[in-house]
């Protein structure tokens, strides 16, 4: 980051966009765009300048706090940049798991409904196998036979 | 005549176009692109106001791109 102090009423700041990126720039002048006049110029893939003019109401300390304070926005923009970036799979899959929670508990609830509709009488043992079914014939029979001689 | 020079890698036409409108009552402002710059000239511009209305165009156009990033 260069400083070049062209006189009292106006600063231009040259800045490395590898370093700092353009958003993060736009994201710090943003806040002082009604403390001083803000000019950008250069390239936004090599250097950036920022010129920083005093307003009307404004003296050459007022600025030169202004500028320093930019300085000091702009390194906070582009560390929330970096973690913005290095968390992204993380908020990602927070939000995946958020938003699908909701849909989860739904579709358990309508498949806990819908196999308790599935539970049908069956008086005539229709959905008994063939053993379940002979097999209760066989013991009724035998039951019946020993009553029977009883 | 007042001129300002803004650079096309930073500020769009349409930033450009919002504050001509909105600048409209001060006076004539006009623009047209030349050597990767967005040359804005301002004429018959109201006198209380001409000296500050190049520098005051340039951070309103900035505030537009930033709003709409």
């Amino acid at each position: 980051m260069k400083k070049n102090k062209k006189n009292k009423t106006s600063y231009e700041l040259v800045l490395n966009s590898k370093i700092y990126p353009l958003s993060a720039i736009f994201g710090a002048a943003y806040i002082f765009i009604n403390k001083a006049y803000i000019l950008f110029d250069g390239d936004p893939n090599k250097q950036i300048k920022v010129s920083f003019k005093s307003k009307p109401e404004t003296n050459s300390e007022v600025l030169e706090n202004i500028v320093g304070e930019f300085k000091n926005e702009l390194l906070n923009y582009a560390l929330r940049e970096q973690i913005v970036k290095s968390n992204q799979k993380i908020r990602e899959t927070i939000i995946a798991q958020a938003l699908l929670s909701p849909l989860y508990d739904t579709f358990s609830d309508f498949a806990e409904e819908a196999s308790e509709e599935d539970q049908i009488e069956d008086p005539l043992g229709i959905t008994e196998t063939w053993e379940e079914h002979f097999g209760k014939k066989e013991k009724l029979a035998a039951k019946k036979s020993k009553n029977a001689k009883t | 005549m007042l001129k300002l020079k803004l650079n096309s890698k930073f500020y769009n036409q349409t930033a450009i176009n919002k504050a001509i409108k909105d600048y409209s009552p001060l006076g004539n402002i006009s623009f047209r692109k030349q050597d990767g710059y967005f040359v804005v000239y301002f004429n018959k511009i109201k006198s209380d106001v001409s000296e500050i209305i190049s520098d005051e165009f340039g951070n309103y156009v900035l505030a537009q791109i930033i709003k709409d990033k």
